[in-house]
């Protein structure tokens, strides 16, 4: 096969962004990138103002200044789901899942399969399950009887694995993960990272925001540090050690928080 | 969801398997007498009635059973009387309390063979005028006992004077009936304004609208409640607001605490209706029409007042749960 | 993985002794989600019939049935509604007003039956649909604000009728079929329609997207905001829909008694909640069926039948049905723990 050319533009950009919220000045002027195929660690201690840059990313907010580009082109996100329609997709740790519902239901939740008959249009079950168990056993989730278990009877691990499957089952191109390993065990831990490492062999880019430089170092490609709404680091994985990085988080710095 | 089907599926196979497997008989074994009100455990009033079906079906050595809800409920009183009909009941007596709903449990009744008499409310057709097929009647004639009260208190009321009526259960056809009499032998002897109110069978709500149109006519010479569940919260409020001697006051049925009014001069008198017959004679009557087929006939339980002559009498009964 | 590698292999391979897996078929049976109430109901059925022989007849069970419908149309309405994480406390006066209103049309205003039914039935939804909005503009707990409106819709049917039940002494085709009629034996129209309401609402839970969209907003709301589920327009629908069955109900009544009374229906809410947490749904929203529900209000009137039928007295009535209730619903909690891994 011919190699291919990387992609002239990145998949998203945001150049120059600000925002605040009332006095507080919560990003000051970033610049942010993550590319094809490309796991980006977004770190930096709390307040500095990591789910800030990315409720903007997803949304949720408009920045006060600045723009997003997507492969590219200048978007203006007005909500969450235009972001959604555009490939960006968020997976909050605790809020991915309904456990009282079983896992072909979650997974197929508001992309439900339908078939007519006659006037009705009801759900495809047998799809449903199909497709989640075929889902299930690409990502690697062997251990269950069958989709129509509940939710509840997985780990955290799992249920992190799903609703990444999830997103990527449905076509996302950039999946946003918050805080995805706090709660796991390291066995989980290490099943998710390997999950990361699989959306992006398929061609997906990530934005992995953790707390934990330890977790975030082993995938990440780049890491980009926030600390008070200024971008303070942007690295190339190979060319910064943990050490450096939580060097570069606790160093003392005045927090300027007026305007930029 | 497929559980959820073939559970519900599992169930009504089974049911219907036992169904067909059981074979019974006509009627069950042990006679079953069922008399069922519109009201019961909280009207003290049909605990005495209880009381009559319980002693009846002892004396008899037959199971007789009072029904009835907590409290008015005429779609309850209509179920309860169609498990009473699935029961196969030897009899059921059944206070009339909503001709059109009553009239027809008792056609059904009367259509599936059983013997049904009234009890308590004498309603001989529903609003169409068609009669409704009860063999007997026990019970009081409301109206007439209306209007004896009434006459009994005439010497303490003034022409024109104002006179309050305390309604506890709106739309109960007897209660209704009680109060027309009231109302007729007091307009027409003494010209006199009558207001009845709706008090409800909450005491505390009674209590408190009663007080409400004595403040706002205090000239108010009469007040007639028409059943325990009326006279006891306005027994305590005569009591509260010492209103013993400026206010006459009447009732009906007896308890404890209108005999104890009657015996310290609160109350003048009160209709004695005697419902322990109302429960015991209704029994007797339907054994013997199942045993011999004797005709029932009706009975009238409420010809007497108590006052304070034959308050004391009276009075080691109620306690005792006869009258 | 990058980094530093961590070596593999080098743990011993864990020794798992498992239980012996249970057989599928037992599984299969602890995984029925009715199966607290089928046991309450089977449970009871037995001690009613030991007690008295000819509580197992069809007459009994056409009694049963028909008795079961009233309270069973307006508890799949409340279910529906729970499993959203509502509650809609009002459907007791929704009940009265509509079935009121409904006979004030047909009588007082002379109303064809074909525009008075739907007309009811529309007010009985605006009724749910008010309870919605109220609900959802002012953040404040279903639970809170329909109690408000159950005290508004009493008051006004209780106002328009001034306490007087509005009867029907003719005979009268729309009564009968709105559950008059005896179709076999005991049996009413009215437990017909609750089988049809019963047969729909299964349908649209279970076997529709929209049912999927009803459980996730009741499960975890914000999850199913996230992914797009229009959770507070699920919500509102659920609404209007227990509105329009909790009026619906309030037409069987009217067809059952020849007449209907603005005072009718007081307990109908919690006795409608009472069923449904029989029959499995859960209080916090998220999960529950609608054949559990109907086999809770068949629980409910096989024990009022019952009792009557056993010749219990009247004043323990309310208290065994009391006990019944708290019984099974810890049964069904004892069920979802001890089994859970069924599913």
């Amino acid at each position: 096969m011919a190699p291919v050319a990387p992609p002239a533009h990145p998949l998203l950009e945001a150049r120059g962004i600000s925002k605040a919220f009332g006095k507080v000045q919560a990003l000051i002027n970033v610049d942010f990138q993550v590319g094809d195929r490309e796991v980006v660690g977004l770190v930096g201690d709390n307040g500095a103002g990591k789910s800030t840059l990315i409720k903007i990313i997803t949304g949720v907010h408009p920045p006060d200044r600045g723009q997003l580009f997507i492969e590219g082109r200048p978007v203006h996100l007005a909500s969450p789901k235009q972001a959604r329609a555009l490939g960006i997709e968020t997976v909050y740790q605790d809020l991915a899942l309904v456990e009282q519902m079983s896992i072909a239901r979650n997974f197929y939740l508001g992309n439900e399969p339908t078939r007519r008959i006659g006037p009705l249009r009801l759900l495809d079950g047998t799809t449903m399950h199909r497709m989640t168990e075929h889902a299930l056993r690409e990502i690697g989730i062997t251990t269950l009887r069958s989709a129509s278990q509940d939710v509840g009877v997985l780990s955290g691990g799992e249920r992190q694995a799903i609703a990444i499957g999830r997103t990527m089952h449905f076509g996302a191109k950039l999946i946003i993960l918050d805080e995805p390993t706090s709660a796991l065990s390291i066995k989980e831990t290490r099943k998710v990272l390997d999950y990361v490492n699989e959306a992006k062999r398929r061609g997906l880019s990530v934005i992995f925001i953790t707390h934990n430089l330890y977790h975030v170092y082993p995938v990440s490609d780049r890491i980009v540090v926030l600390d008070h709404g200024r971008k303070v680091g942007d690295f190339a994985r190979e060319a910064v050690s943990i050490d450096d990085l939580v060097n570069l988080i606790t160093l003392p710095r005045e927090p300027t928080r007026g305007a930029p | 969801m497929k559980k959820g089907i073939l559970g519900a599926l599992l169930t009504i196979a089974l049911v219907a398997t036992l169904s067909y497997a059981v074979r019974l008989p006509a009627a069950p074994q042990p006679l079953s007498f069922f008399v069922i009100a519109h009201t019961g455990p909280g009207d003290p009033f049909w605990a005495v009635v209880n009381k009559g079906v319980g002693d009846a079906g002892k004396m008899l050595g037959v199971k007789a059973v009072f029904q009835g809800p907590p409290s008015r409920d005429i779609p309850a009183q209509v179920n309860m009387a169609r498990a009473a009909i699935s029961a196969r009941a030897a009899g059921i007596a059944i206070s009339v309390s909503d001709p059109p709903a009553i009239g027809q449990v008792i056609r059904d009744a009367r259509a599936k063979g059983i013997p049904v008499v009234a009890i308590n409310v004498q309603e001989p057709a529903d609003y169409k005028g068609q009669p409704i097929p009860y063999m007997a009647y026990i019970g009081m004639n409301e109206y007439e006992a209306g209007k004896n009260v009434a006459r009994y208190l005439l010497p303490r009321i003034p022409q024109g004077a104002k006179v309050l009526i305390a309604m506890h259960e709106p739309g109960h056809v007897g209660l209704e009936a009680r109060a027309r009499g009231i109302r007729e032998v007091l307009t027409a002897e003494r010209g006199a304004k009558v207001e009845t109110l709706d008090t409800t069978q909450d005491p505390t709500k009674s209590l408190s609208t009663m007080r409400a149109f004595l403040k706002a006519n205090p000239d108010t010479k009469a007040l007639f409640t028409l059943g325990p569940l009326g006279a006891i919260p306005a027994i305590k409020m005569i009591r509260e607001d010492k209103l013993a001697g400026k206010i006459a006051m009447a009732s009906f049925d007896m308890d404890a605490t209108t005999i104890q009014a009657i015996k310290e001069g609160l109350v003048e008198a009160t209709v004695d209706q005697q419902q322990y017959l109302q429960g015991f004679i209704s029994v007797v009557q339907l054994y013997l029409h199942a045993k011999y087929k004797l005709a029932p006939t009706d009975y009238n339980t409420g010809r007497g007042l108590v006052t304070k002559e034959t308050a004391a009498t009276v009075e080691s009964l109620v306690k005792q749960g006869y009258r | 993985m990058g980094g530093k590698a961590i070596s593999g292999g080098a743990e011993a391979k864990a020794v798992e002794v498992l239980p012996a897996a249970p057989p599928e078929w037992w599984r299969r049976l602890l995984a029925i989600r009715e199966l607290g109430v089928l046991i309450a109901l089977i449970v009871l059925i037995i001690i009613f019939t030991l007690l008295q022989p000819a509580f197992l007849t069809l007459d009994t069970f056409g009694d049963i049935l028909t008795q079961a419908a009233e309270l069973g149309v307006a508890a799949v309405g409340v279910t529906f509604l729970m499993i959203a994480g509502e509650f809609d406390l009002s459907v007791g006066s929704n009940f009265a007003f509509a079935g009121v209103l409904l006979a004030l049309l047909v009588t007082q205003f002379s109303a064809s039956p074909f525009l008075a039914v739907p007309a009811a039935l529309l007010f009985a939804g605006a009724i749910g649909l008010l309870n919605g909005l109220i609900t959802l503009a002012t953040r404040i707990p279903s639970f809170i604000t329909t109690l408000g409106t159950m005290m508004m819709w009493r008051g006004l049917a209780l106002a328009i009728t001034g306490g007087w039940p509005i009867s029907i002494l003719t005979a009268s085709t729309l009564l009968d079929v709105l559950g008059g009629k005896a179709v076999y034996r005991t049996l009413r129209i009215s437990a017909v329609w609750l089988l049809i309401v019963a047969a729909v609402f299964w349908g649209l839970l279970g076997k529709t997207a929209y049912g999927n969209w009803v459980f996730a907003t009741g499960g975890k709301r914000e999850a199913a905001r996230a992914l797009g589920v229009p959770v507070n327009r699920v919500k509102l629908i659920n609404f209007t829909l227990a509105g329009v069955l909790a009026g619906a109900a309030g037409f069987l009544q009217f067809g059952r008694m020849n007449s209907m009374s603005p005072v009718w229906g007081d307990a109908l809410a919690l006795e409608a909640i009472a069923a449904a947490v029989i029959g499995g749904t859960s209080l916090m929203g998220g999960s529950g069926t609608i054949v559990g529900t109907i086999l809770g209000a068949i629980t409910m009137a096989s024990i009022r039948v019952g009792l009557v039928m056993v010749g219990a007295p009247s004043y323990w009535y309310t208290a065994f049905l009391g006990v019944v209730i708290v019984l099974a619903v810890i049964l069904n909690v004892k069920l979802e723990e001890t089994f859970a891994w069924r599913r």
